[in-house]
């Protein structure tokens, strides 16, 4: 996994967004191990693909963009 | 080699692709079918709590965060006469919290053809300062507005629910929230809280409503899946001064130990309402709690004389005119 916010991503890479981050990952990984991936643990995440909730097991695909939303909140 | 492709978890009513894996309940569900779980959830804790019947009017303290919309949502969609009430807090931090907030609120309400009633008190203009200018003001907090804006909204969600004859004050606090702060009163042995925490709480004194919080089975999380299968927007950046704190510490923490055995947090809370309600924890300590009248508001208060509200804001008005001419909230972080 690389932090991308230098160069753009292959075309058939995986773009994962955290907040103000952005990561590459590879394809063929699932949800969970993207999460992992970055540094994050699934218990308090959820990932949306094209704006639509997906599961852990699910497998990325080339292009993919996964954004992941953390769910603690506090006050 | 790339691995194969697993097989997409499946809803179990459907077949469907699931949104959502809840481990602790062993159950994956799809959209439609996880709106239709919530729901049915809901309406099981306010019948077996006895929060509320359809004949009673509840007020939804919504903040404009996932939770309290999510709430709202549920209670108008399972037919409950709910409306909301929106404290304005005046805080800033660099991202408009407050401005922010409320505009999610109104765009929920448009989204349902603006045929909702929403109570808006603007703390600013109705007691003379912001939360964070009050907070600077007062002894009170003067580094974290955070103990001041809780008496703040406790204060004005029962003067509202009192003016305009609410039976019940309804919160979106979901089992996280009730979690970390179970966790953080039982690392003190704090037994005043312990005492009283819970889905329920009865009227101390005559005239307030009844409070109650039917999300209280629901993982953050799942709050948070509902609100975007059910395409309600929310305020995603946090009240600044939340930043830090120990709730969120406490919350980390429990989900480790979620993550290890999934559960966890739904059974240690379950079982702290149990061992109290079935098995009388805690109970001597119920019946010694004495509560007065505050003469200056009529709001219960645990000591004689003025409540902490009426005392604190009043040393705010004092101040006010020596308050320097800042931007409203400011001093945030
Ligand atoms: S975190 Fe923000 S909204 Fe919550 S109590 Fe503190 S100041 Fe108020
Ligand atoms: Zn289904
Ligand atoms: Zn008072």
């Amino acid at each position: 996994m690389t932090d991308n916010n230098t160069s753009p991503p292959p075309d058939n890479a995986v773009t994962v967004i955290y907040r103000k981050q952005t990561f590459t990952v590879r394809p063929g990984i699932t949800v969970e191990e993207a999460i992992r991936a970055c540094g994050l643990d699934p218990v308090a995440i959820l990932a949306t693909r094209d704006g639509k909730l997906v599961t852990e097991e699910v497998t990325l695909r080339p292009g993919d963009t996964l954004k992941l939303l953390a769910t603690i909140s506090g006050g | 080699m790339p691995k194969r492709p697993r097989r997409p978890l499946r809803c179990r009513h459907c077949d469907q692709k699931a949104v959502i894996n809840m481990r602790q309940h062993k159950l994956a569900l799809c959209g439609p079918h996880f709106v239709e779980w919530v729901h049915k959830q809901t309406e099981r804790s306010i019948k077996k709590w006895r929060m509320f019947t359809r004949d009673e009017r509840v007020l939804v303290a919504v903040s404009g965060g996932k939770d309290s919309l999510a709430l709202w949502d549920i209670l108008l969609e399972l037919g409950y006469q709910a409306d909301g009430l929106y404290i304005g807090l005046g805080i800033d931090g660099g991202v408009h919290y407050s401005d922010q907030s409320h505009e999610y609120i109104r765009q929920f309400i448009a989204q349902r053809g603006g045929d909702l009633t929403l109570h808006v008190v603007d703390v600013a203009e109705v007691y003379g300062a912001s939360i964070p200018q009050a907070a600077q003001l007062s002894r009170r907090g003067r580094a974290k507005p955070c103990s001041l804006c809780g008496l703040t909204k406790r204060h004005i969600m029962n003067r509202i629910a009192r003016e305009h004859g609410y039976h019940v004050l309804a919160t979106g606090h979901n089992l996280d929230d009730e979690v970390a702060v179970l966790f953080g009163n039982t690392l003190q042995w704090a037994v005043g809280y312990l005492t009283r925490q819970g889905p329920l709480l009865p009227p101390s004194h005559p005239g307030l409503a009844r409070k109650v919080k039917p999300l209280f089975r629901f993982y953050e999380r799942e709050m948070a899946a509902y609100a975007i299968v059910r395409g309600i927007e929310y305020v995603y950046d946090e009240c600044p001064f939340a930043e830090g704190a120990t709730s969120i510490r406490h919350k980390e923490l429990l989900n480790q130990l979620e993550a290890q055995s999934p559960g966890a947090k739904l059974h240690f809370y379950l079982n702290f309402l149990r061992a109290r309600e079935e098995h009388g924890l805690f109970q001597t300590v119920q019946e010694q709690i004495e509560l007065h009248t505050c003469p200056t508001c009529g709001q219960p208060t645990t000591n004689e004389g003025q409540c902490a509200f009426c005392r604190t804001w009043e040393r705010v008005q004092e101040r006010v005119g020596a308050l320097p001419h800042t931007p409203q909230g400011a001093n945030a972080p």
